[in-house]
């Protein structure tokens, strides 16, 4: 009997050691929330009270907490009755984890990214337009609005172009290219030099992707003709083979130029920096987050930016647009205060301490003029005619699937493994399975 | 503890019998039931716009797997990968363990050395090759090849050979670890049939072949096995150094499960792919205890 008892015991301990380690969350209490540890936006946070207690408001998103870190200082002191947990989740796990707690009713009060179609169709975000509507530019805002409802608030723009080291220009006597064709004598003229005229870490396929958009969308997303196709090919209404050929055919200048190489497969984008910052090749396309890793590698460095080139003519494009856009979460218990911390985020000091951590892009808030650094004079004109556009943020859901196809079979029509027809067939293949869901 | 202790008349002791049951409810919860719903998802509709409403479509999700030539390219790699880096790794570990097996001085250096790649992870290794492996000026090897007036070797950018490129990478990591193995086996061989061997008049070649390689059976069948199961697994290293790349040359079944079933949110089709990786793994596992056993048995 004794032994029988003694059994039990051990069991129970034993079960009761094993779920205690299983729980959601083994926190103490914490005398924030007043509750006992429950996480906030799983339905636990409570709101503002008259006990003075803080109301804990979760805000997840995929960049670091430095790149928050002024924000996160202004709410702390402008709302004191908030208590904002930031977390961060990495890029490639991110939209999985999001997704999978916003499918259960939980995850974070105020969410960055994930606002397209389907989410909001499922119900996964609140109405922002009472509170939110005409405050930010329609430039920003269209791509997180579906029926004439705004679900998101789009933050600081980013944006990529062509950085080029104005040393190396000096050096040969060029100007800055205006023209592809221009680019492509600048180009021709480093190559006779043994100088490599772009760097670019093609191994990447988003890289590989972007240098492509870029011309798609000088040459026909960006036109006139073009400027529908993102949402028709977001309803298959049309396809890339249809509307991007002549511009993946231009591309492939590129290749044939001798510009990128086969060996540029091999090529990490941290490399590329390298052979660009050791004045090795003498441009990079980029964005402004590699500014300070630059000025590390070579702090003497002369850079300056152009925009992106096509054969139609213009200012050219920079690739680039909201960088993220926060959404409340419709299930949140706490949606008073993700409003509240949403409401200073719209205002221009709440943009002011987004734009500290995230600069070189421009706010959509209207009113709000951020100052442009220097280096960015020569696609001052891209910049003032509005042209700056990601197209991918007009493909719904088919977007992050459709960067990588697009990118992967790029790199195999560089390596000669497909044919122009065939990488932009296999994008459409893949966009007609994720419509067909 | 005695297998009697544990049976009263042929009969599980109820008190052991309990004490198992945490252990089970675990081992159910966390393995049984995931792996049941698998099953069943994989012939639903579940997808990320489709959460709630699941409905059963039978063997759709699995006749998708082969219409597809992606998913054949990732089969196809994976087989590929698990194969040849079963058979190098192996091949290289057996000798490394002979040698390191002999008194010399600096026998527990050497030792370290090559069992050193294994305790980094595979994020940190794919972070290392691919600098080595960089086509930039940058690049070690290239630059080295470079230097005795071989032209640079697109390692990972080139479609025909990323796979391959990859795989050495896994060979240098792991044949140091299963050499380790092999060493605590070779460890437990008893010497005098060495020295019997001697006297009858056997070369170091016929010893290796009549007395070690027999003798290290438990070892060949461990290591084979594991290394062909992590093969089949691989993601990590992938995803490290081509991340599937160039175009969809290195993918295999388990980076397009994750990029499919995770990334795009098919649900069901990943977990489709996920019961077809099982039922090959299963298949060719036991396939390989078989060939084991044979050549054991002659």
């Amino acid at each position: 009997m004794k032994k029988m008892m003694f059994t039990v015991v051990s069991m129970l301990l034993a079960a009761t050691t094993v779920l205690a380690g299983c729980g959601s969350n083994n926190q103490p209490a914490s005398p924030d929330t007043g509750q006992n540890g429950q996480e906030a936006g799983t339905g636990s946070s409570k709101e503002p009270n008259e006990t003075g207690a803080k109301t804990k408001v979760r805000l997840s998103y995929w960049n670091k907490e430095e790149s928050m870190a002024s924000l996160l200082a202004l709410i702390e002191e402008k709302l004191p009755n908030v208590d904002l947990e930031y977390q961060f989740i990495d890029a490639t796990q991110y939209d999985t984890i999001i997704k999978t707690q916003l499918a259960a009713g939980e995850g974070p009060d105020i969410v960055g990214g994930l606002i397209d179609d389907t989410t909001v169709k499922l119900g996964y975000f609140e109405d922002l337009t009472d509170r939110f509507a005409g405050k930010y530019h329609d430039s920003g805002t269209s791509y997180v609005t579906f029926e004439g409802k705004l679900y998101g608030l789009p933050q600081a723009s980013w944006f990529n172009g062509v950085y080029y080291n104005k040393d190396l220009f000096a050096q040969y006597g060029l100007t800055v290219p205006t023209t592809l064709d221009e680019y492509f004598a600048v180009a021709q003229t480093f190559l006779d030099n043994g100088i490599k005229p772009q760097a670019i870490g093609l191994k990447n396929a988003n890289v590989a992707m972007q240098s492509f958009i870029a011309l798609a969308l000088n040459d026909h997303i960006g036109t006139a003709e073009g400027k529908d196709f993102d949402e028709a090919f977001r309803k298959g209404e049309a396809t890339m083979k249809e509307a991007l050929l002549p511009a993946l055919q231009t591309w492939t200048q590129y290749l044939e130029r001798g510009i990128f190489t086969m060996d540029m497969l091999g090529l990490e984008e941290e490399q590329a920096i390298d052979e660009f910052t050791s004045g090795k090749a003498a441009m990079f396309q980029s964005g402004p987050w590699y500014m300070d890793t630059f000025k590390q590698k070579n702090p003497n460095m002369n850079i300056g930016m152009f925009p992106n080139l096509g054969t139609k003519g213009g200012a050219g494009w920079m690739v680039g647009g909201p960088g993220v856009a926060f959404g409340i979460n419709a299930k949140s218990k706490v949606k008073e205060a993700a409003f509240e911390v949403l409401e200073l985020l719209s205002t221009p000091e709440g943009q002011q301490a987004y734009w500290e951590d995230n600069k070189g892009g421009s706010s959509y808030l209207k009113g709000v003029v951020f100052e442009m650094p220097e280096e960015y004079a020569d696609a001052q004109a891209a910049f003032e005619q509005g042209n700056v556009y990601f197209p991918p943020n007009g493909w719904g859901t088919l977007r992050n699937p459709i960067i990588d196809e697009l990118g992967k079979m790029i790199q195999a029509v560089v390596g000669g493994h497909a044919t122009p027809e065939q990488a932009l067939e296999s994008a459409d293949k893949k966009a007609e399975s994720l419509r067909n869901k | 503890m005695g297998l009697t202790k544990w049976k009263m008349n042929g009969r599980l002791e109820p008190t052991y019998a309990l004490l198992l049951l945490p252990a089970l409810a675990i081992y159910g919860l966390f393995f049984i039931y995931p792996a049941l719903s698998t099953f069943v998802y994989s012939f639903t509709n579940w997808s990320d716009i489709n959460p709630r409403d699941v409905e059963f479509v039978g063997w759709k999700n699995y006749k998708a797997i082969f219409r597809e030539e992606i998913y054949m390219t990732g089969i196809r790699n994976t087989l590929v990968y698990a194969l040849i880096s079963t058979l190098l790794i192996n091949a290289l570990a057996i000798p490394l363990a002979v040698a390191l097996n002999r008194g010399f001085k600096t026998r527990a250096l050497l030792r370290s050395v090559f069992f050193l790649p294994a305790v980094f992870s595979p994020l940190i290794i794919g972070f290392l090759w691919s600098y080595l492996y960089s086509t930039s000026d940058f690049g070690l090897i290239n630059q080295g090849l470079a230097a005795i007036g071989i032209g640079k070797i697109n390692f990972l950018g080139d479609a025909d050979l990323a796979l391959y490129a990859v795989i050495f990478t896994q060979v240098w990591q792991w044949a140091g670890y299963n050499m380790v193995i092999y060493l605590a086996n070779l460890q437990s061989i008893n010497p005098e049939y060495y020295e019997a061997a001697q006297l009858d008049g056997a070369g170091p070649l016929q010893s290796f072949r009549s007395i070690t390689l027999p003798l290290l059976a438990p070892a060949i069948t461990f290591c084979t096995v594991t290394v062909m199961i992590s093969g089949l697994k691989v993601f990590d290293i992938i995803y490290s150094l081509t991340s599937g790349g160039p175009g969809h040359a290195t993918e295999t079944i388990v980076s397009l499960m994750v990029k499919k079933g995770l990334g795009e949110g098919f649900y069901a089709f990943g977990s489709a792919f996920g019961i077809l990786f099982v039922g090959i793994v299963g298949l060719i596992t036991y396939l390989q205890l078989r060939l084991v056993r044979l050549w054991g048995e002659r």
